[in-house]
């Protein structure tokens, strides 16, 4: 029963309170990209070829799983890690600072990041204010449509699916990573399928998620600590479960495999 | 907003709009930037572009004088032109102005350079 109200509290927690209030103060708090962050491993060696090129990424100390869970997304497509000719949509780009590093180092011709909140907006040229279920374009105009650690919020995620393969030109790709319920998955796929995507690849990525949330809650725990004694006092428990720290029940959910963190393409034919 | 965003954007998702496009644009402030010219990168990106979409815009902030009326067959070839649309659709940024959906006549601002297409869940 007490696992019930917690799982509501929640789920109302995420999408009502925490997501939009950490838009907002996110930036001011030194928080510059908000998912579990992600460790490469030894299958990654196209991605890890790739940032040793790039003398940038060293310097992001602990904002590098992030990025790596960015990189994982992006590395499913066959034209990684260069994108010159491409069109590239990311739903739900926060702060849009992927944008800022996928433009920089991965070249593409456009990119245009769409979310209901930006923060930070000041200097964005390529943002719109729109809605992942309708999405504000014009059918058959991207040729990669991304979305990161998102679509768990949405409200109707089928809708979402069927508004990717609406905006996605023919042969384009839909790369999405983010968590699930195992007995979500045949939903997800059967979801996918009947939006017209067609799936090619779907990988569970858990283990490298949590060897990345360990990286990533040290920096939101230094971050919680140096906040006011009344956030601490009010959501320091909420706000540890929703970055999935250590210790707390989503971290275990993961640990056993109870949640998953997958990482999917699918393709319009 | 850059004119090449503009020419993604869509009112499709309005309720019982089936076009929605080309969003006719208005401007009351603009910024013009300076971008490198990457020759590659204009020839590959035309031929996906929306060329009277983008010709509308122009026409609405008065910034058409350079562009033919359709794009001629030899655009390939013609450096001037290319140079042009480049300027069009890369340094010209919208900061305030209003996109207007072609069907219904619904407003959608643009502030601080970002467009607001967001709508009450009654009109999706």
């Amino acid at each position: 029963m007490l696992s019930t109200i917690q799982q509501i509290w929640m789920w109302i927690f995420d999408r009502f309170i925490l997501y939009p209030l950490m838009r907002w103060i996110a930036p001011k708090l030194g928080v510059k990209f908000m998912n579990l962050g992600y460790v490469l491993d030894e299958n990654d060696q196209k991605i890890k070829q790739f940032l040793e090129r790039i003398p940038e990424y060293e310097t992001n100390g602990p904002e590098k799983a992030h990025l790596n869970l960015y990189e994982k997304a992006l590395s499913l497509h066959d034209s990684y890690p260069t994108f010159e000719n491409l069109e590239i949509l990311e739903v739900s780009c926060g702060q849009a600072n992927s944008l800022k590093w996928i433009q920089r180092h991965h070249g593409p011709k456009s990119l245009i990041g769409c979310d209901k909140i930006v923060s930070n907006s000041k200097n964005l040229e390529n943002v719109i204010y729109g809605d992942a279920q309708n999405l504000p374009f014009k059918d058959n105009s991207f040729d990669i449509v991304l979305n990161v650690e998102a679509s768990h919020l949405y409200m109707d995620c089928a809708k979402f699916f069927e508004e990717v393969h609406r905006v996605l030109r023919p042969n384009g790709y839909f790369l999405w990573l983010d968590l699930r319920y195992p007995n979500e998955v045949e939903i997800l796929k059967r979801t996918t399928s009947r939006a017209g995507l067609k799936l090619e690849i779907l990988n569970d990525i858990t283990g490298n998620v949590i060897c990345g949330l360990h990286e990533t809650t040290v920096k939101y725990d230094r971050i919680l600590k140096k906040s006011p004694k009344l956030i601490q006092l009010l959501f320091s428990n909420v706000l540890r479960t929703t970055y999935c720290a250590p210790g707390t029940q989503t971290y275990n959910r993961l640990v056993k495999r109870e949640r998953l963190y997958l990482a999917g393409k699918w393709t319009k034919p | 907003m850059k004119l090449l965003t503009h020419n993604f954007v869509s009112s499709r998702f309005l309720k019982d709009v089936k076009g929605g496009y080309p969003l006719k644009l208005s401007a009351q402030k603009i910024e013009t930037k300076d971008v490198e010219f990457n020759e590659e990168f204009i020839k590959n990106i035309i031929p996906k572009c929306d060329f009277s979409a983008l010709r509308s815009a122009c026409e609405s902030i008065n910034e058409a004088a350079n562009l033919p009326q359709t794009l001629p067959e030899n655009w390939i070839e013609n450096e001037e032109l290319l140079k042009e649309l480049h300027r069009l659709l890369f340094c010209i940024d919208i900061i305030e102005g209003e996109l207007q959906c072609p069907d219904t006549a619904r407003i959608f601002p643009i502030k601080q350079g970002i467009p607001n297409l967001l709508v009450e869940d009654e009109q999706k």
